[in-house]
């Protein structure tokens, strides 16, 4: 079984095939040898290689969080995963939330023209207020946000022509 | 004594200090916003009760609600914890004004050391060493005069600054036209004010703060210092005691210092004197007090053996501290470092989202102060801070080794957070060998995110196998992949 992942934007392909209570996974060229020991309330006990290995994981919809020897890593599980989708604008540049958080302030209206790197919104979260600039010179071509409202990470603020 | 505290705040220190008033018997009450509904600090007290939205302007700020609160429980005495209302000596003044004991220090002192500028003055009239500056400068060689007469390196600075906007640094003559331009420039636009400051520029910088504690007859003791210089934008990432830096004989010197700062505006209760340290010079200079107790208490509680927030209510009553400066020792080396809700592999931003797992570490000499729990929501509105992790141990490598022990014992899913950060710089030759200042982190740190190793990939994988793993309740997102999205709620 192929397992496709993505981990700070690198892709990863993991070929693994599992038989019982035992495993072969192989990545990039390096492989190991997997026994599943026990796996229950999310830990999963191992021994790779010979060596014991415990790892903490949880889900939540595409996205794996692993902790293992003390490191901790969010991936992704891109296979069968559409491309990012893109809505069709025809060359507008869209603006998407930083942070999740709270839109402070919008500081221009739709049909008003802009220059690079002017602020167009204010996003706070956990007292840190972070300004939302224009990628490029255009025109606010709409608003999908009011002040006041509650956004999360890379909801579509703005689109500008 | 009060009989029943109302703990007016929320998170790691108001369980901290609920804890604190149990231990001594008192009664408890809790106050939340609307979206803390479930937080765990609601459980730890006998009562709990809602002071409003979730925007903290309108519930843990909003101080009539936390009277109407503390009327209708007949709560006699109010902690503000950290932050929110600690340092508002109008709030203070409100409490006492509606017959009820606020747990902290005279709404004076909190006013007097407010004001960073008067600060300064009273503090350089009762003798404590503040920064080399000068202000009220007009013509740029009154400007090249002063900074003659502090010594270059030269801070130019906002009158009505803050936030780092409208300064430079200028390092010799030539340099000082164009920074008074672009500082003038810049405080204009972000203050519309453009009176500028000079102030001595120290690099590299330490800050180092002393714990200070009085009692209502006239005793006041300092608890020796706490090293906070691992920063990032101003904001503390680690701290420890005691600080690499000090001699017992500059600790004496500091020590004396900061029991003046504090005897100058008439402090009680528990508070902090916070200095600058040039490492070249030897020299320190006071930077602020906070008249609250810190985040970081706990280092201060491991070294000396006291408990600061039971102090705290027990000094508000009025008993008597009974050590002298004399009686008090330092024992062991401790340090703590903060978890945030921040992403430290995508510029630190805020992260927000429900914990999927959290296990806190253990063992001899580890404390964890912690606010949050598997199926709590992290939200937007309040600090990132999301639990502290405390050790102490013989000495400052085994006390660095207990931290990376335990830090590496410590699961949190669901939330970015700087937990790998933290493991890195604790790695750092820097730190082993006691040499960051507040810049460092900013400066000289690079830390790139390790990449997943294979077994890391492989339970990602397995995690469809394994029964319970956890996962948010709701799942709203559409999941191909899941074998249990619509058989199994299982959460742990």
């Amino acid at each position: 079984m192929k397992i496709q992942f993505e981990h700070l934007t690198h892709p990863y392909l993991l070929d693994l095939t599992v038989s019982g209570q035992t495993a072969t996974a192989a990545c990039n060229g390096e492989t190991a040898a997997i026994e599943i020991l026990r796996a229950e309330n999310g830990r999963l006990d191992l021994r790779v290689n010979g060596q014991l290995i415990s790892a903490h994981i949880s889900s939540e919809g595409h996205r794996r969080w692993v902790t293992i020897q003390g490191r901790t890593f969010l991936l992704t599980r891109t296979d069968g995963l559409a491309p990012r989708a893109r809505p069709a604008t025809h060359g507008a540049s869209e603006l998407t939330a930083p942070m999740p958080g709270l839109v402070r302030a919008v500081q221009v209206q739709v049909g008003e023209s802009v220059s690079q790197g002017q602020t167009l919104l204010i996003v706070e979260a956990m007292k840190m207020e972070l300004k939302v600039c224009a990628p490029c010179a255009g025109t606010v071509k709409s608003l999908k946000i009011q002040p006041g409202a509650t956004v999360e990470r890379d909801q579509i603020l703005a689109e500008i022509e | 004594m009060f009989q029943k505290v109302l703990v007016a705040n929320r998170g790691e220190i108001a369980i901290r200090l609920l804890r604190a008033c149990r231990e001594l018997g008192l009664q408890t009450v809790a106050v939340y916003s609307a979206a803390e509904k479930n937080a765990p600090h609601t459980r730890f007290a006998d009562q709990a009760v809602e002071i409003g939205p979730a925007a903290p302007r309108d519930s843990y700020l909003h101080l009539p609600n936390i009277l109407a609160a503390a009327r209708a429980t007949g709560a006699d005495a109010i902690h503000p914890g950290y932050g929110f209302l600690s340092e508002n000596a109008a709030c203070a003044e409100a409490i006492t004004a509606a017959g009820l004991t606020f747990i902290g220090p005279p709404a004076a002192a909190i006013r007097a050391m407010g004001d960073k500028a008067q600060a300064k003055n009273t503090m350089r009239a009762a003798g404590v060493p503040t920064l080399p500056g000068a202000e009220n400068l007009a013509s740029e060689s009154e400007f090249n005069e002063a900074a003659e007469r502090i010594g270059y390196p030269v801070l130019v600075k906002a009158a009505a600054g803050g936030g780092g906007k409208g300064m430079r640094v200028v390092r010799s003559a030539p340099e000082m036209t164009p920074a008074l331009e672009a500082a003038r420039r810049e405080s204009q636009n972000a203050f519309g004010d453009e009176h500028l400051l000079l102030e001595k520029f120290i690099e590299p910088a330490y800050h180092i703060e002393f714990q200070v504690f009085g009692d209502q007859h006239g005793h006041l003791v300092h608890l020796f210092e706490r090293e906070c210089s691992v920063q990032r934008r101003h904001q503390k990432i680690i701290e420890e005691s005691p600080s690499p830096r000090l001699t017992p004989e500059l600790r004496e010197r500091m020590g004396a210092a900061a029991v003046k700062a504090a005897q100058a505006v008439g402090y009680t209760n528990a508070g902090t004197v916070e200095f600058i340290f040039d490492a070249r010079s030897g020299e320190f200079y006071f930077l602020e007090m906070n008249t609250r107790l810190q985040v970081e208490h706990p280092i201060t509680e491991a070294l000396t053996g006291l408990d600061l927030a039971q102090w705290q209510l027990r000094a508000a009553a009025g008993e008597p501290f009974p050590y002298r400066q004399t009686d008090l020792t330092q024992r062991g080396h401790a340090i703590e470092c903060r978890l945030y809700a921040e992403d430290a592999a995508a510029g630190f931003l805020p992260s927000t989202g429900k914990i999927l797992q959290f296990h806190a570490p253990g063992g001899p000499g580890v404390r964890v102060d912690a606010g949050i729990e598997t199926g709590l929501e992290v939200s937007h509105f309040y600090d990132p801070l999301l639990a502290k992790v405390i050790v102490s141990a013989e000495t400052r490598e085994a006390a660095l080794r207990r931290m990376q022990a335990a830090l590496s014992e410590t699961v949190l899913h669901g939330v970015a957070s700087n937990l790998d950060f933290l493991q890195a710089l604790l790695a750092h030759p820097a730190f082993a060998q006691g040499q960051i200042h507040t810049r460092w982190v900013e400066t000289e740190f690079h830390w790139p995110p390790a990449l997943p190793p294979l077994t890391a990939l492989v339970a990602a994988a397995l995690a469809e196998s394994v029964s319970g793993v956890p996962q948010p309740a709701k799942n709203a997102e559409a999941n191909p992949f899941s074998p249990w999205k619509s058989t199994n709620g299982f959460r742990n």
